[in-house]
Order: structure tokens, then sequence, then C-alpha cells
């Protein structure tokens, strides 16, 4: 999860990065960097559209790096790679690959151009490149073995859109929201109870659209009127038609200085979700949740509370009442 | 995203230089020179049939300027593989399914900038790609990290003998995605 307050900090850390981290990467086994690692084209036209990719051997061994077109769908999230021509929406017959086999020398990069002849300048279409390097790795000696071959896979989406980027009125983006439900709290009827600690919350997002996109979810909770945290899921893709689910929680993440809890011991809170589809950098009609209503309090600690008042009570009441004699009639 | 650098060097001298460069997403992976599968081969040796194996630990080092977090998905390459292989003359009989065999868990990635990831439960891998991360526990860090994938065989009590020079192998593919 992102977090709003640190949002433009990481951003910045992550412009500078790259150059030191693909130093550190030092490897004689199989490494390779992909950039871009996402593509999406806008085609306002039939003309052919080039992007460069750039290639870079990590290893400090020589290696080949093969490209393979593939197609996709999306499955509980995650990308499931298909063979090429397998979806209607396939973006292979238009992807020319300048070389699909590169030789490396260590530490070495190339260029790769892909260029995309549109096949369409009214439905999106969709594919992905998978970039697999290879190094000569040692076979088994005997027995049973398996043997990890290391992918990196860059979808890449084609968008209908005007001259101006924009994308074409034609492209529908658009979404609705399902529940969201809190998913560490009690409910009954319409309110839920929730001890002190991290409130989990996950919201349902349906793609109504006819386009691929990512769902960006921020979630937000409320203490009395006040936002006290407010979390940016990471995207979740989404085909036309799909539903996809996204968490969150109030933990806070310290960058590997373990976690920090937001909630407080005691509040009225209320939990809502925001979701916008994105597509080539534009944003569909932004869609809101139903406000989900938590009480959060000690409840074990002020039940042991009541149960020892409620005794003292009756100790109390017990001591101090005047006893009933019992009292004896003559026959 | 795009930017400008001005080198230091160009600005106190009076050689007017700019370099000029920009920063698209980025991602990369290496096979890590520690854990139990050097160069991606897991060799399990000859396990207990019928039994898990004591996991292997494949080490990955990725790489990521996304803050937007990435995803390392895990399948078998062909669930129809022949995974006898060697030298001897393969018995079409030995070539038993790999699917059920083999489990991966994942784990929080150590070093790099922001959030860590949190680690799928333990799972089977089968010919559907599976996140090693929970969908919302991926990792947002960027920078270098390090990331150790946990891999176990489970041979079925049944697996027939290897022929003399054979052994299995099972392809298995990491495919680190840019969310």
């Amino acid at each position: 999860m992102r977090r709003a307050l640190f949002g433009l900090g990481v951003a910045v850390a992550a412009t500078f990065a790259l150059p030191s981290s693909v130093a550190a990467a030092d490897s004689p086994y199989a490494a390779v960097e992909v950039a871009p690692a996402r593509v999406e084209l806008a085609v306002a036209d039939g003309r052919p559209i080039t992007r460069q990719f750039t290639v870079a051997n990590l290893s400090s061994s020589p290696e080949v790096v093969t490209i393979q077109q593939t197609d996709f769908t999306v499955v509980n999230n995650a990308y499931q790679i298909l063979p090429i021509k397998a979806t209607p929406w396939s973006i292979s017959n238009g992807l020319t690959l300048s070389a699909t086999t590169l030789s490396l020398k260590a530490k070495g990069q190339v260029q790769v151009d892909l260029t995309y002849t549109p096949l369409s300048q009214t439905a999106v279409r969709a594919g992905a490149l998978l970039f697999t390097p290879t190094v000569i790795p040692a076979g088994p000696t005997g027995g049973m073995a398996l043997v990890v071959k290391l992918q990196v896979m860059v979808p890449v989406l084609a968008v209908p859109s005007g001259s101006d980027g924009k994308l074409d009125s034609r492209v529908q983006l658009s979404g609705r929201t399902g529940p969201l439900e809190l998913l560490s709290a009690l409910a009954i009827g319409g309110v839920s109870f929730q001890e002190p600690g991290t409130i989990q919350a996950r919201s349902k997002w349906i793609n109504t659209g006819n386009a691929i996109g990512r769902w960006d979810v921020w979630t937000t909770w409320t203490n009395l009127g006040h936002d006290y945290a407010q979390v940016e899921s990471p995207p979740a893709v989404s085909m036309p038609g799909q539903t996809v689910s996204v968490t969150a929680d109030t933990a806070l993440d310290v960058n590997h200085h373990g976690r920090v809890e937001l909630t407080p011991t005691f509040g009225i809170i209320t939990v809502h979700a925001t979701g916008q589809l994105i597509l080539l950098g534009q944003a569909s009609n932004q869609v809101n949740t139903r406000d989900q209503l938590v009480i959060v309090a000690p409840w074990r600690a002020l039940g042991v509370l009541l149960v020892v008042l409620a005794f003292a009570w009756w100790v109390i009441r017990r001591r101090t009442m005047p006893h009933r004699e019992r009292s004896v009639h003559p026959r | 995203m795009g930017i400008v650098a001005t080198s230091a060097a160009s600005a106190a001298s009076s050689t007017a230089g700019i370099a000029k460069f920009s920063v698209p997403v980025s991602v990369s992976v290496a096979q890590g020179s520690g854990g139990g599968c050097a160069g991606g081969t897991c060799d399990f040796g000859s396990p207990a049939l019928g039994l898990e194996t004591a996991p292997l630990v494949d080490d990955l080092t990725i790489t990521s300027n996304d803050a937007n977090g990435f995803q390392i998905n895990g399948s078998l390459t062909d669930v129809t593989q022949d995974v006898e292989t060697g030298t001897c003359t393969v018995v079409p009989a030995h070539n038993i399914t790999p699917v059920g065999l083999v489990t991966m868990t994942g784990a929080a990635t150590t070093g790099g900038t922001g959030g860590a990831g949190t680690a799928a439960a333990k799972q089977t891998v089968t010919g559907t790609a599976q996140g090693v991360f929970t969908n919302a526990g991926v990792p947002l860090a960027t920078g270098t990290m390090d990331e150790q994938v946990s891999l176990t065989l489970v041979p079925v009590a049944g697996t027939p003998a290897n022929s003399v020079g054979c052994s299995y192998s099972i392809d298995f593919a990491l495919v680190v995605v840019a969310i």
C-alpha cells in the first residue's frame, strides 16, 4: 500500500534509485533489466507507432535474452500468460520487434524497437512481451530438479485516442463499486464492532466499460469527522466486466522498520473507498463505496470491567441491605 | 517521468554541458548467488517418495523504480512437460505430470526503500500464474531488493524409477511484472 504522506518521497526516491540499483545487482547468473516495464500506445490514426526498449544484461556473464510475444488475461489480479492470438483483443498481429534474440555481453545493453501498426482505431488491443534471460545453467546431477526460468513481462496496450492524446470517445472507461467489507470487525446489523487494532477493509470494483484499466483505489478512515488514515492500494488490473477486490488497512508500513497502527483505542469510525479506472493516463469518473460504521473500543476489557463492577455492586448491595429476620409464627 | 540533470562538473567549469536523460518505469530480475538454487537449478537429489522435501531457496535480486509496485507470478512453464531428461533413452511412461508436485512460498523483500510486501501463503504450483505476494501486499519498495522464494517438491509415491543417466526436471517460471 502506498501512503499519501510518503507518496512524494517515494516518487523522488524512485527517480534517483535506478542507477545505483542497477550497479548493485551483480550476479554471474541470468539477470535482465527492461525499460519501460509498461507500454501504453496512443493510437490516433493508422500510422505505425514506434517505441524503444532498453534491455540490459545485469549479469557478470554474457547472456542471451529472448523476447517473446504473448497474449494475456487477468485472473485474480494476476496476469495469465496465453499464446499469441489467444484473445479477441490480441495485439500480436500488429507488433513487430527489431530483434527477438539478443546476445548481450556482461553488463551490456541494447535498444530494441517495438513497432505497432494499428489493427483497430476503435478498440483497445493488448498483449505482452516476455523477456527471458538465459545463462547456461548447471544441469541436475540426477534425481529430481526444478529449473527456474526468470522472466520479465511487459504489458503492451494500444489505446484509441484523439490527436491530442486523450481517449477516443468510443473507449468507455467506467466502473462501479461493490460492497465494502470490514474484515477485522464483527458486524451486527448495520454497525460493526472491533477491538483496537488494525481495521482491514476490502472493497470490490467492477469494470463496466469496454477497455482494460487499472483501478486506483483510496480507502479512508474517519474518526468523528476527522480523517486519520488514507491509503492508496496498489493498482488492480481489470478487464471489461471483471470484478476485482482491493484490501487496505490502517497499519502503516515504516520501510522495513515494522508497522505502526493508526487506529485509536476508542473511536466511532467510518470507512469508505473511492476508485477510478486509469488508462492512458486518464481517469474514469470517481465512484464511491457506501460508508461503513465501526465502533472501536477495548470490548473485552470493558466486558471484564462490567462483570467486575456488577459483582462489586452485588456484594455491596448484599452487605448494605438489612438481613431479613426469619419470622416465627406461633401455632 | 522525465528529468533533466546538469552535472556539478559542468556547472563548475566554463564548458557549457548538459546531460539529458529520461527514466521510464523499469524493472529487473536476477538470479542471486545465495540460496539453494544457484543458477536457477534447484537440485533435490533423490527425494523420499510421498514426502515433501525440505525447501530450497531461490534467491532473487529485483530492482524497480516504480512505486506502484511489482508482482512475481509463479507457474509451471508447461503442464504437459516431458519431465524426464538426460543422456538415457527417455521412457515415455516415466513422464509424470508436474502439476501438484511443486510448492512455493515467498517472503517479504529486504532492501529497497518502501513497503516490503506481504508474501502469500504457501501455494501448490500449477499452470496458472499465482502471485508470490498477496494482491494487497505487493512490494512498493524501489531500489534493489532481495526476494527469497522457497520451493519444495512433493513427489508422488508411485513416481517411476529413472533409467540410468536420466533425471526428472521440471521447468518453473517466475515472472516479474510491474503493476
